[in-house]
């Protein structure tokens, strides 16, 4: 388990990590996820050693290890541009750690075999890492930090450097690695895909705070503030106001525009300005009427996008706001000749779909 | 004929044909060359006197590549992990010596390390010592010389191999378990020897010929095969046995350098460390 309590790291003024408390349970995979010089990759250099602490402890099961050297620590780190030793062999650059820890040469040989078959290097044990692709450089770095066996494993970018394909299948990977392997993941990236895909839970963070630190799929659903509802995934925001609130079904107020019900909330406090949100991919665009258990608004198509797998729309409301929606091409006769720009639609969401932020 | 190769037959391979050749010629008494073959001068050059101070000469130049190493190590790999600032002030600092003559500077040494120079007259001022020591005119103020003419040759390669260096590297050692010191041994010390060895044939060489520092600062009892070389060219106006003994140095610091390409590719090197 890994706690942090507190954890600061000021450069000057600058405070790019404030404050920040955290736990991290034994075996889990935890994303840090932010735009960059949000902390996270400070907070990473903080928990490998290599950055001091300005304030705060970090403790790795119940012991404090804020001021231990790196080398002293039970923490592994993959590199963002993998940090190979140039000059030794995949298999040296694996065994390097526990050759430092004088491990006999009978064990050293098995784990680094182990670790081998497990990254699925065999055959590149004797290659130089100037001969290896992008993805094989990557399974080093982590065939490398893996065979120390450490309680935890610090991953700073590691698919960032790899393109798409590869990234894709690299990230399964390692999901099936976390799990086969059972050491704690800490993970770094500025990309939310790959935290939605690989996290147990998520840590946004933005100007060295953590804003919201949950599940992806409550990070994705149930965003805390207006920046982590922004920074995952793309929302449409409302300034409205509450009108009425009772348990599990608010009405709120969005000016030039008319009312509409949000349901399965707690009871909100009448009156209150809010910001009311919605995935683009839970509206859609309609010339029916809704049913009942439908919100509906009024807009005119201003744009339209063909992106392949979906077709994104953006529709003018009242009041020259602009919101965009996602609409899978399910009938792509749908919105290539239904909807076109200029038109006026009727906008349709479920009134279970949708969030307050309270500002 | 390409022009690279053009200048390299003016400038290097004629000048050394003419040597050679002098090298196998007799000297005659009014100082003029008969160019005819004789391997006479060879008998001379490799005569026991002559053999002893070029052997006193390598025992001189390694003696300066080791302790210049010794110092400029140190300078380099603080250089290299400073900041960006401090880099461009030591680096600046390191080549102002450049801009003053050669001659002037070992004067300067002369006069620094000299029975009345700054550094007695603080030592005797301080009550360390009562007599003035003797710096200059003997092996130390030699090696002095040597030294301080030689840092900046070995600093400034050492520097530039430290500086490519890619931190990240060292953490991944640090994260691996190593140690400094061991980080320093298993990672940073082999990344610089390419700068290293480049240092030492950049100080070993130029030290094994030069005849201007014994001179000046070695005082009578350290003569150097380069004023051997001296003398006979300038004093006893013997070119041809000039020629021979500078033959024999060139041909012992060829093979050196050959050495040195063979087990050290310079082309070879950048790729394998090019991180």
């Amino acid at each position: 388990m890994l706690e942090l309590k507190n954890l600061s790291k000021f450069y000057g003024n600058v405070k790019a990590v404030n404050q920040v408390n955290l736990t991290i349970s034994k075996g889990e995979f935890f994303c840090l996820l932010g735009p960059s010089g949000c902390g996270k990759t400070t907070i990473l250099r903080m928990v490998a050693g290599f950055e001091k602490v300005t304030e705060g402890n970090i403790y790795l099961e119940g012991k404090d290890i804020t001021n231990d050297a790196p080398n002293n620590r039970d923490v592994n780190t993959v590199f963002q541009n993998y940090a190979l030793f140039p000059n030794l062999s995949v298999w040296e650059n694996i065994a390097y750690g526990l050759k430092i820890r004088k491990i006999t040469k009978d064990e050293c040989n098995r784990r680094v075999e182990d670790v081998v078959r497990l990254t699925g290097l065999s055959g590149f044990e004797k290659r130089m890492p100037s001969k290896l692709s992008g993805g094989q450089q990557q399974r080093v770095a982590l065939a490398r930090a893996l065979v120390n066996r450490p309680s935890i494993l610090l991953l700073d970018e590691p698919l960032s450097a790899l393109d798409k394909k590869i990234a894709e299948q690299t990230r399964n990977e390692l999901s099936e690695l976390q799990r086969k392997v059972g050491i704690t993941f800490i993970f770094v990236t500025h990309n939310q895909t790959e935290a939605l895909a690989l996290a147990d839970r998520i840590a946004v963070m933005k100007d060295g705070i953590i804003e919201h630190c949950d599940q992806p799929k409550e990070i994705y659903e149930k965003p805390r503030t207006h920046f982590v509802a922004d920074f995952i995934g793309s929302m449409n925001f409302f300034e409205c106001t509450i009108k009425a609130s009772e348990d599990k079904a608010t009405l709120l107020e969005i000016p030039e525009i008319g009312d509409v019900i949000l349901t399965g909330q707690n009871k909100q406090e009448a009156g209150k300005t809010v910001q009311f949100c919605v995935r683009p991919e839970r509206m859609k665009i309609s010339m029916l009427q809704p049913a009942e258990y439908e919100n509906c608004i009024k807009g005119v198509i201003r744009q339209k996008t063909y992106l392949g797998e979906i077709t994104k729309f953006v529709v003018e409301l009242a009041g020259n706001r602009q919101i965009s929606i996602m609409a899978q091409n399910y009938l792509l006769k749908l919105s290539n000749e239904f909807y076109d720009i200029g038109e006026e639609v009727n906008i349709i969401w479920s009134k279970t779909s949708g969030e307050i932020i309270h500002v | 004929m390409a022009p690279p190769v053009f200048w390299l037959l003016v400038f290097f391979i004629v000048p050394l044909l003419i040597v050679v050749s002098y090298s196998f010629s007799i000297a005659k008494t009014d100082g003029g060359i008969s160019l005819v073959f004789t391997l006479k001068n060879y008998g001379q050059a490799l005569e026991g006197m002559y053999l002893s101070v070029l052997f006193k000469s390598f025992g001189y130049a390694i003696v300066t590549t080791l302790l210049t190493f010794l110092l400029a190590y140190p300078m380099a790999y603080y250089m290299a992990f400073t900041t960006q600032r401090q880099k461009m002030i030591i680096m600046f600092l390191i080549i102002l010596p450049f801009w003053t003559n050669f001659l002037i500077r070992m004067f300067s040494i002369m006069i620094l390390l000299g029975e009345n120079g700054l550094i007695n007259k603080a030592f005797m001022f301080l009550g360390l010592t009562d007599s003035p020591l003797r710096m200059i005119n003997n092996t130390f103020g030699m090696y002095v010389g040597f030294i301080y003419w030689n840092l900046p040759f070995m600093v400034l390669p050492i520097f530039s191999s430290l500086d490519r260096i890619d931190v990240s590297l060292l953490e991944a050692s640090l994260d691996l378990g190593a140690s400094q010191r061991q980080t320093f041994m298993k990672v940073t010390l082999p990344y610089s020897i390419p700068g290293l060895v480049a240092g030492i044939v950049f100080v070993f060489i130029p030290t094994l010929g030069n005849f201007v520092i014994p001179e000046f600062l070695g005082g009578t009892q350290n003569t150097m095969i380069g004023n051997l070389i001296t003398a006979q060219y300038l004093q006893a106006q013997n070119w041809p046995f000039g020629s021979a003994i500078s033959t024999v140095l060139i041909v012992i610091v060829m093979i050196f350098i050959v050495l040195y390409i063979r087990f050290y590719d310079p082309t070879k090197s950048k790729n394998t460390l090019n991180f």
